[in-house]
């Protein structure tokens, strides 16, 4: 497809927008159903140990209770997918499995009532005795397990000793939590024993082949429903622990049951982003030319036995720092550090998010320490290709991005002392860094079908993909009303279904990608199957008139697009530029972000005004990462001190800056899809908190390093720094 | 939530009455602090009694003080033109606390009987002395970086969180009561919010059933030039860090006299009277402010994390006076 | 019995004394357009009118809310006319999952009523004014831009 296609790139308006807009989109939380009966649960008090008895008496007297479940009687459930590609479970170990407590807020019970008020008020009652252990909750405290997995090329170590310039620094960042807005929500219903989930989820397929398997049906027995999920950032992916209990307990009750965790269970019981301490060893010319980067990240994961059992989750930090720039010598460690926590997962860029905040870090430090300006120090280390594998980029715009976010910044008056720029109280500093995520493709299908209707026809997209409010409706119904030449009103679009066509989970900014070159495919199919009708290869195209000579009420077809073939020649990334401005006030501890500049290469946009939202809700991902967003636990008692929204705090609306982002036109990646999109659902992210720590240091002349960057650690890196 | 009776109080002295014969009863107002702990379990009344419709909804002004009804919301309080006039520090204060919608449910007498906001209180399986009498106080081995650093004891460190009560702090503000004998209590603010001591489950002078009908801030020329300033974590809708209630009076460049109050690093609403003395007869220049906010924090205590607030306060106590000085007068 | 008017029309409702006035909207009148984003006054997803004013629903209990008007989003349409505030969410695109958004657009309606001069009102005061509701995907530029449109 050519980039002039009439739609294709243009703002269209967010086709689920009234819905949405008028309260009218149905999330799972909001749907009922006769009967429906409401659950509530009991979390464990500590964070290792035994459960040594859970009496139920006085809850089970309480108004309303229809079930209580527990270890000693949840009943079978059988074996759990995992890492086989089908569905994933947060732990292998179903919920309610025995007495183990492997962290704090782990489900101990499940009470299930006539109302919510009745349920919450009886699992309050619930009395768990405990037999506690020892237990680790801060990763400076527990002992890391190295991985044999070490990505290297060339000798770190030489070049590292003989180098000119040298680099070698710390960073960190927080257990940070994806909390979406909705809360995780499952309404579980059988239906002549068959299995009916209304689920917040990423990933109808994956919950479906977890449910399947949990309780011994075939896959086409159990149907997963998502139409709107009310965000996710990587949070829904597993099929969580309260989604089996609601559909066990339903099957008991033979009622349907709802679930909707509490916030405070959203952030305990969800794996967050794992914590991270990175170092990060540069060796470079004098002219800034890097010669080695090492890269040695501890992050935590669950329990001892989550590295014992299996391959332990890891936060893939080095995924980017090994590929993004021309270095001859790399290496990559990764230690993970078992925690009693709940096992941490995928946030939005994982990996990209954390890793880009270290190495974009030194970076910017190598470049103070080089002389260099940030932003000729990245133009220098510019690759055209993977670093690591080598392999070209087969598009690849990242030098336009620097230049043209420069530009739109005013990058060139930036004066690289720091504490050169002050306005009233307040310091002001210029940072930038790079921005990158890899471009993702999975294998999916998509079903068009064209209906002849009064006037016309009518088309129907389908596929099992989700939106998360990531803009796939918008997107699909641009690709198909572009591809068939119709207006955008006679396009519907069906998502989130196990009955339709298999999609694979929201995620790595894959949908798009892998979704709309299938919704092509699948027009091109039906164009081909209709055009035949023509009398005339000149012709013109009237479905309406084509089918009715077809003798046809209705016509569909299926488009895949197809796993990424194994040796490909090129690789596929998305890269861009961002530049921060902040205004520091050192005494008060505070940092504000004042405009954020960010230009893109994200291949061919498919729908600008969707586009722009999810590089815009990247961006202000990126300010909560780098200001606001931290996860601690008492290290002594295991409390989860930031278990609710006034304790783990989100950016509100007076926290934005001005933000202005911007992509490069006709730069379609059309190796990589028949479209050339590659996804832009979390670049925006991914150079925020480097360029504000840049800025910040630009502006008082004080090098933070550990996130997030609040006044407490602002005012005592001040007190150690000699400026002040 | 346990369940609890729900009763509308109809008048003062039956409201104050209901909650006095009940032990397990308590005032509805608002809701918005109370509803939140209920659902946490720290708070399970076993009867709700709602003062939102008794008479006590208005702010009745003269020339010698204001009359503030203990149902008047926050946001009722804060938009009043002669409040904004004669004591903008109120309306600053409440303004930089809760969000918009918060503002419109709670009440002035809900805010100042708000509690701790300590995450040990309100974790119903944490060790806490404010929730459970003799537990233990776990933030004395746990997270402290929000604990106080000022009128802490070892059987409690949690910060009160009221930004209003900040502000009554320096306005000779009174309370109101009806005591559910009958009986009413006229209370200064100065000592109506009690140090936690060996005592800290109760975070104020009040007895069970006694109802606050009114507050009410007198006539006072220095709150005329009164400011509040207040640093949080996040850019609005968050609880402060650090922040000052401050008021001067000016003559020809000198103090003629100064109050200043600390929030957000205090067990109960803080008081500086000595800061406010020394500044007395100074030139109101910086220098004299940073003595005032060093003496203001000079009893401050530290512990693992929370240290920050110490320095933090002061530089607050200097910003407030200094905006507050540079105010045309 | 409790009796709730909502959207104009009147209720008698069977209820709990500790249900909430947003688990009655949602669990008992069907009205799930209002989202429970933290149930503890902490996001602003639940926002809903009270006589005309902005109120978070999960901390207000519905017994005394008897005798007020109670707006909810499933009320500002007329038919197919929507609200000047929801057509102008929709042109600038100030929604992303949607989760936010009734919340979002009952606190903006809201706070354009409660200022007397609207076209004083700058971008920072609408930060600040709207500061209490929560977007976790970032709408928040767009959101400014919708509300901008309609203030003038
Ligand atoms: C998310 C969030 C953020 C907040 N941020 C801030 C902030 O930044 N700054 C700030 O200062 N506050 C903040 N608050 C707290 C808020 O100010 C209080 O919740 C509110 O003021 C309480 O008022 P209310 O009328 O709702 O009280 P209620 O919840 O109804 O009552 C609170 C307490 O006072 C008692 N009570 C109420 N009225 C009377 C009376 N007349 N006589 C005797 N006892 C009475 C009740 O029994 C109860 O114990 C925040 C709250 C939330 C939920
Ligand atoms: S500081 Fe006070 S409120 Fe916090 S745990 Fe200790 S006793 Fe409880
Ligand atoms: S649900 Fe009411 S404020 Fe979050
Ligand atoms: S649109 Fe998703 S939370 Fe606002």
């Amino acid at each position: 497809m050519s980039t002039t296609s009439p739609r294709i790139g243009r703002p269209a308006e967010r086709i689920e927008a009234r819905i949405k807009v008028t309260g009218q989109a149905r999330y799972a939380a909001d749907v009922v159903l006769p009967g429906l009966a409401h659950a509530a649960y009991v979390g464990s008090a500590i964070a290792c140990g035994r459960v040594l008895a859970v009496d139920t008496a006085r809850a089970e007297q309480a108004g309303g209770v229809l079930l209580i479940l527990t270890h000693d009687n949840r009943g079978p459930l059988g074996d759990l997918p995992n890492g086989d590609g089908t569905g994933l479970t947060p732990d292998p170990r179903p919920p309610l499995a025995d007495d183990r407590i492997d962290y704090r807020g782990q489900i101990v019970a499940m009470v299930v009532a006539e109302s919510p008020e009745q349920a919450a008020h009886a699992a309050s009652l619930v009395e768990v005795r405990y037999e506690p252990a020892p237990f680790v909750v801060d990763i400076d405290d527990g002992a890391g397990t190295r991985l044999s997995d070490v990505p290297r090329r060339g000798d770190c170590a030489a070049a590292l000793r003989a180098a000119p310039v040298t680099i070698d620094v710390l960073y960190s960042t927080p257990i940070q939590h994806p909390c979406p807005l909705e809360p995780h929500a499952t309404v579980a219903h059988w239906v002549d024993h068959d299995l009916v989930v209304y689920d917040s989820t990423q990933w109808v397929l994956g919950d479906q082949a977890v449910l399947a398997r949990a309780f011994g049906l075939s896959n086409e027995r159990v149907r997963v429903l998502a139409p709107f999920v009310g965000g996710s950032f990587g949070s829904k992916v597993f099929t969580a622990a309260h989604t089996l209990l609601a559909a066990v307990a339903a099957r008991r009750l033979e009622r349907p049951v709802k679930s909707v965790l509490r916030r405070s269970e959203v952030l305990t019981t969800v794996g967050p982003r794992a914590a991270t301490r990175q170092r990060i060893q540069l060796a470079a010319e004098r002219d800034g030319r890097l010669i080695a980067l090492r890269h040695h990240t501890r992050s935590h994961c669950a329990t001892e036995r989550d590295v014992a059992d299996r391959d332990p989750f890891y936060e893939p930090t080095s995924g980017i720092t090994r590929v993004l720039y021309a270095c001859p010598n790399y290496e990559a460690v990764h230690d993970v550090v078992p925690l009693h926590l709940a096992k941490p997962g995928w946030m939005r860029a994982p990996g990209e998010a954390t890793g880009l905040w270290a190495l974009e870090g030194a970076l910017d430090e190598l470049a103070c320490e080089s002389g260099l300006d940030p932003l000729a120090l990245r133009m220098r280390n510019h690759s055209s290709r993977d670093a690591h594998t080598g392999k070209p980029y087969a598009s690849e715009h990242l030098r336009e991005c620097y230049e043209r976010g420069a530009e739109r910044f005013g990058w060139s008056r930036r004066e690289p002392r720091p504490r050169s720029m002050r306005d009233g109280d307040a310091w002001i500093g210029w940072g930038m860094a790079t921005a990158a995520h890899p471009g993702n493709r999975d294998p999916a299908s998509v079903r068009v079908r064209l209906d002849r209707e009064r006037g016309g026809v009518h088309v129907t997209v389908a596929t099992a993909g989700i939106d998360l409010g990531t803009g796939l409706y918008t997107a699909l119904a641009v690709v198909v009303a572009d591809a068939l030449d119709l207006p955008g009103e006679r396009v519907t679009v069906e998502l989130g279904d196990t009955r339709l066509p298999p999609a694979p989970m929201t995620g790595g900014s894959n949908l798009t990608a892998s979704v709309a070159p299938a919704a092509l495919a699948a027009c091109t199919r039906l164009r081909r199957r209709l055009l035949a009708f023509r009398r005339a290869p000149d012709e013109s195209a009237d479905w309406a008139e084509l089918l009715d000579r077809a003798g046809l009420g209705d016509i569909e077809a299926i488009g895949t697009t197809d796993a990424r073939p194994p040796g490909e020649r090129h690789a596929h990334h998305s890269f861009g530029a961002q530049f921060v401005e902040v205004r520091v006030v050192p005494e008060l501890g505070r940092i504000r972000v004042t405009r954020v500049v960010g230009v893109f290469d994200v291949g061919q946009v498919v729908d600008a005004t969707t586009t722009r939202s999810q590089l815009l809700g990247g961006v202000l991902f990126g300010v909560g990462q780098a200001l606001l967003e931290q996860q601690v636990h008492d290290p002594v008692h295991a409390l989860p001190v930031h278990a609710d929204l006034a304790g783990y705090l989100l950016p509100c609306h007076a926290d934005v800056p001005d933000i202005d982002v911007e992509w490069l036109d006709a730069v379609p990646d059309v190796t990589f899809n028949a479209i050339g999109c590659r996804g832009a659902g979390e670049i925006g992210i991914t150079g925020v908190a480097p360029a504000i720590a840049s800025a910040v240091h630009h502006a008082i002349g004080v090098r933070l390093r550990d996130l997030p960057l609040t006044p407490d650690r602002l005012l005592a890196a001040l007190a150690e720094s000699p400026r002040e | 939530m346990r369940p609890f009776t729900y009763v509308e109080g109809i008048s003062v002295a039956d409201a104050a009455a209901a909650v006095h014969a009940a032990p397990a009863a308590m005032f509805l107002a608002g809701g918005t602090a109370i509803v939140d702990l209920m659902k946490l379990g720290v708070l399970a009344p076993a009867a709700l009694v709602d003062v939102q419709r008794l008479p006590l909804g208005d702010i009745e002004l003269d020339d010698r003080r204001a009359r503030i009804g203990a149902c008047v919301r926050n946001a009722q309080l804060a938009e009043h033109p002669e409040i904004r006039a004669r004591w903008p520090v109120v309306r600053e204060a409440l303004l930089s606390g809760m969000s918009a919608q918060l503002r419109n449910m709670s009440t002035v007498a809900g805010n100042i009987l708000q509690r701790t906001r300590c995450p040990y209180y309100r974790d119903p399986h944490s060790a806490c002395n404010k929730r459970v009498p003799g537990s233990g106080c776990a933030v004395q081995t746990g997270w402290d970086r929000d604990a106080a650093v000022l009128g802490g004891s070892p059987h409690c460190l949690a910060v009160f969180p009221s930004d209003l009560a900040t502000a009554l702090a320096i306005l000779d503000a009174i309370v109101y009561t009806r005591r559910g004998d009958g009986g009413a209590r006229r209370l200064p603010f100065d000592g109506f919010h009690r140090l936690p001591g060996d005592t800290p489950e109760r975070d104020t002078v009040l007895d069970h059933g006694e109802l606050v009908t009114h507050l009410e801030l007198p006539d006072l020329a220095i709150a005329r030039r009164s400011h509040y300033f207040k640093v949080r974590d996040r850019a609005s809708y968050d609880f402060a860090l650090a922040s000052a209630a401050v008021a001067l009076d000016l003559e020809r460049g000198h103090v003629r006299d100064a109050r200043i109050a600390l929030g957000g690093v205090a067990t109960r609403p803080w008081r500086c009277t000595a800061a406010e003395q020394s500044l007395r007869g100074k030139r109101a220049e910086l220098a004299s402010f940073r003595a005032a906010a060093d003496l203001a924090l000079a009893d401050a205590v530290a512990r693992t994390h929370n240290g920050f607030k110490i320095e933090l306060a002061r530089h607050v106590v200097v910003r407030a006076l200094s905006e507050l000085a540079a105010r045309p007068g | 019995m409790v009796r709730l008017s909502v959207n104009g029309e009147r209720h008698e409702l069977d209820l709990d004394p500790r249900t909430t006035l947003l688990d009655a909207l949602r669990d008992h009148l069907g009205l799930t357009g209002t989202k429970k984003g933290c149930d503890h006054g902490q996001c602003g997803a639940c926002t809903v009118h009270v006589d005309g004013r902005r109120v978070l629903s999960c901390l207000a209990l519905a017994v005394a809310q008897q005798g007020r008007e109670i707006g909810t989003i499933e009320g500002l349409a007329r038919g197919d006319h929507l609200h000047p505030m929801q057509l102008a969410f929709i042109e600038c695109d100030a929604l992303q999952c949607g989760f936010c958004t009734p919340g979002q657009i009952m606190s903006a309606i809201a706070m354009l009523a409660e200022v007397e001069h609207r076209r004083q009102l700058d971008d920072v005061a609408i930060r600040e004014r709207m500061s209490g509701n929560l977007c976790r995907c970032g709408a928040y530029p767009n959101i400014l831009a919708a509300i901008r449109r309609v203030r003038t």
